[in-house]
Parts: C-alpha cells; sequence; structure tokens
C-alpha cells in the first residue's frame, strides 16, 4: 500500500524536516539542505533516496550536480486517506443512531 | 454534526444522541451491537485488553486495537493500528444532555505522529490534486 510507503518515510523527524524545507523552496542541491541540519551530507543523501523511493521527492540532474524538490502528487494518497477518515466517522455516526433506536431502553 | 478544524492532527465529531449515556456506551462496548454500527470485532472495554475490527479488506483491512481508557458511561479510548502501517488513538467521550440524551464526540487523532504536524497542515491548504505551486505555497506558510 502507497500510504504505508509514506507513512514510513515521514515517521523520521529528519527527513520530515527535510521534506518540509524541500516543500518551502522551489529546488534545494544537497549542500543547500545540508545547512542548517546536524546531518553528514550521505544522511542527507540517504533521506532524500527514501522520500524519493515514497514518490515525495523528484530528483532533477545536472551534470554532476543533483537537485531536489518535492513532487507534488506524492502527497495525493496522504491526503485521501485522511479524507477517508473525515468521511469515514460521520457516516458510522449515521449507523449507530439507527442501532440506538433498535435497542431496549 | 460539527467538525473541529482547530487540531491539526485530529478529526473530530460531535454529535448528539436521544439515548442516555448508559445505552450509548452498550453500543460502544458490547461485540453484537458494536458490529451493527462499526465493524464485527471482538471487543472487550477493559484497559489493556485487546481486540481486533474486522475492516472489509477495501476499507485498510482488520484495525488491532488496545483500551487505553475506559470509564463507563463517559469514556473509552483505544488505540488504533491499522493495515496502513500507521497508529492512531480513537477516544469517544459521552456526557448527558439535559433532556436525558447524550452528548458524544468522537476524536481520531495522532495523525501528526507519521506525517508531520505541518504536513498535515499543507494538506488541508492543498486542493484534492495539489500542484507544485500550492504546496510550495502551503509550505512557505509553513516555514513562516
Amino acid at each position: 500500500m502507497v500510504e504505508s510507503e509514506i507513512f514510513r518515510a515521514l515517521a523520521d523527524p529528519t527527513r520530515r524536516a527535510i521534506f518540509e524545507r524541500l516543500a518551502g523552496a522551489r529546488e534545494m542541491s544537497v549542500s543547500q539542505l545540508k545547512a542548517g541540519f546536524d546531518v553528514s551530507q550521505p544522511a542527507i543523501s540517504q533521506h532524500l533516496a527514501a522520500l524519493r523511493g515514497a514518490g515525495l521527492v523528484a530528483e532533477r540532474r545536472e551534470g554532476r550536480f543533483a537537485y531536489y524538490r518535492v513532487d507534488p502528487k506524492g502527497l495525493t494518497p496522504l491526503a485521501c486517506w485522511i479524507d477517508r477518515y473525515r468521511a469515514f466517522w460521520p457516516a458510522r455516526i449515521e449507523k449507530l443512531k439507527d442501532v440506538l433506536k433498535g435497542m431496549d431502553r | 454534526m460539527t467538525d473541529d478544524t482547530a487540531r491539526e492532527d485530529s478529526i473530530t465529531v460531535d454529535c448528539t444522541l436521544d439515548e442516555p449515556p448508559e445505552q450509548v456506551w452498550r453500543a460502544l462496548t458490547e461485540p453484537a451491537l458494536l458490529a451493527q454500527w462499526l465493524m464485527p470485532n471482538d471487543i472487550s472495554p477493559g484497559i489493556g485488553d485487546r481486540f481486533t475490527l474486522q475492516g472489509s479488506p477495501d476499507a485498510g483491512g482488520a484495525i488491532d486495537c488496545e483500551v487505553l481508557a475506559a470509564e463507563p458511561p463517559r469514556l473509552l479510548r483505544y488505540s488504533w493500528h491499522g493495515g496502513e502501517g500507521l497508529d492512531t488513538v480513537v477516544t469517544f467521550e459521552l456526557s448527558g444532555t439535559t433532556v436525558g440524551g447524550t452528548h458524544l464526540r468522537i476524536v481520531h487523532s495522532g495523525f501528526a505522529t507519521a506525517p508531520a504536524r505541518g504536513t498535515v497542515t499543507m494538506l488541508r491548504a492543498a486542493p484534492r490534486r495539489p500542484t507544485a505551486r500550492t504546496v510550495m505555497q502551503s509550505g512557505l506558510k509553513l516555514a513562516a
């Protein structure tokens, strides 16, 4: 399931912070991303690979440089998941009302 | 029924029921009654008790639960671990109304434990099919 990959990718606080920093910019290189994080460049690259694996981040190569940006399509499954539960409970409450009506007091 | 959008990491649904809290409590905690409105289950409402809600495969499949709080007939809280790999918590708060009914509040919380609080904010701000621009704009709001 795609959602579980997204949740896993965002479960790590550093990875989440990287994702949020990318979301606030148009595009960033690994070294730009590294600034402000107390994490090594290879570690940042590893987090980026995980985010790319979950479809959350896209990479653009230019010569020997790589640039990263948020892939907006990547969040759609997560938005759908939250929407599903937002619709879930009101629908269940309607059923609960019927059950209560049918019970012996 | 209202939807509280103030909390970013949870879904809150409020409703008023005609029946008293004691009766609503039964509908929340007796397997046969709960099955009629939620899902087939083997609920046992003692703190620490584990049970399973048998969700249909298209609804995410089985949900593993553990009772975290049970104070009949006013508070029931259990963990909700679905097939999506996300740990959330569902809380039912019941209070009697002046006309003998029940005010029921359901809070499904903990979405922020997986995606960041800000990520959920971003999802709220983004349209159904977010464009690069809207996600980034929401992201900028986050950073501000």
